[in-house]
């Protein structure tokens, strides 16, 4: 399991068949499969993780279990955006082979 | 395991009474704190663990090799194989083949270990204990710079402000910190994870010794916050292991904390030592 950072717009929209949850991230609309979208949360604090890619934000604690949150942003090489409100962490279900 | 212990352990209730044993069958189930380890302890009263059976289902699986030597513990290790089932005909639950061993490997994953012990006495015991060493009961909390780790309190031997006349340097090996005697390799944590320190003059800093049964270093961080009780989890599955880390705690107020790999920076000291000297060369 991995999260995400991102601003989203909570439409959801029917495309290909399937429900995707989209969000923005600075001027683009980026979608997810909604089958595996576990949920959404606040932005919260965040412990760092030393010796990580930038792009790993750190880890939080949800609910008893310690997951690793990504900066989207980050990753895509986007520029850095100041924390709104808007900001929220996506949690997202990956399987083992996805993982790599 | 428990469905293991009831279907293989215990015996029909004929055989039980002809044992001597009470018709029902008895299977404990215990988990309690031993040395910094969880331990999980199955007990069942049933027929325990019948050292010549496994050893033929071994032989005829190809495990063992005919008249080769093998110990107790060797012997039933052999249950942890994939494929080896000892149950003579197949049920629900058991005579599959698949069970020990995928208790193993799941136990594993999460660190632990497994034991198993039989005894063939009258009452006829088997015994299976799952130690993990991961989540120890109690931990040290340090700060270095504006974060927060934990480190393992087996691992912490003493605590000291060091004096200047403890410090030395050692060509090719860095930073060293006499401490009783003994000269200690000293690891700047704040280094270690690129981290701000509150001061880089280590006589206004803390040396943490700690040690992992073998070796022994000095860990350089700003201040100790004391101990807490932690429960320990592994890191999320999107980061993977990171050198120096051995985990999350969660701690009181919900956050998370990493816990220190001490072996593990022990490990990476030397390199560490090196890019420091190479520092003070240039």
């Amino acid at each position: 399991m991995s999260t995400a950072t991102a601003t989203p717009s909570t439409t959801n929209s029917l495309a290909r068949g399937g429900k995707y949850l989209t969000f923005a991230l600075g001027r683009e609309e980026y979608g997810l499969e909604i089958l595996k979208v576990r949920e959404i949360i606040g932005y919260m604090d965040i412990t760092a993780v030393p010796r990580t890619p930038a792009y790993v934000k750190g880890v939080i604690n949800l609910r008893g279990q310690v997951i690793s949150v990504i900066d989207l942003r980050s990753k895509f090489g986007m520029e850095k955006a100041a924390r709104t409100e808007q900001t929220c962490i996506v949690v997202v279900e990956i399987t083992q082979a996805s993982r790599s | 395991m428990i469905r293991n212990a009831v279907d293989h352990g215990i015996e029909p209730a004929d055989d039980r009474l002809r044992a001597g044993k009470p018709p029902t069958g008895r299977v404990e189930l215990k988990a309690y704190h031993q040395a910094g380890n969880i331990v999980i302890e199955i007990n069942d009263d049933g027929r325990g663990l019948r050292k010549d059976k496994i050893l033929k289902k071994a032989i005829a699986a190809g495990l063992v090799k005919e008249g080769q030597q093998l110990g107790e513990s060797d012997i039933f290790n052999l249950i942890f194989h994939a494929g080896l089932s000892t149950a003579e005909k197949l049920t629900d639950v058991s005579g599959r083949g698949v069970g020990m061993d995928v208790v193993k490997r799941n136990v594993e994953a999460l660190r632990g270990q497994i034991d198993i012990r039989s005894v063939e006495a009258r009452a006829r015991r088997s015994r299976s204990a799952c130690r993990s060493p991961w989540p120890s009961s109690t931990a040290w909390r340090c700060a270095s710079g504006t974060e927060r780790y934990i480190i393992p309190i087996t691992s912490v031997e003493q605590s000291i402000r060091p004096r200047a006349k403890q410090l030395s340097t050692v060509k090719e090996r860095g930073e060293m910190c006499m401490v009783r005697g003994r000269l200690l390799p000293l690891i700047r944590l704040y280094r270690v994870f690129a981290l701000t320190p509150r001061t880089e003059v280590v006589t206004d800093a803390l040396v943490v010794i700690v040690q992992d049964n073998l070796r022994r270093c000095c860990l350089l961080v700003d201040e100790l916050l004391g101990q807490q009780q932690v429960v320990i989890k592994s890191l999320g599955a999107g980061i993977g292991k990171v050198a120096g880390i051995s985990g999350g705690a969660i701690l009181g107020d919900g956050n998370v904390s990493l816990i220190l790999d001490v072996p593990g920076l022990i490990d990476s000291s030397a390199t560490t030592e090196f890019t420091d000297t190479e520092g003070e060369t240039k």
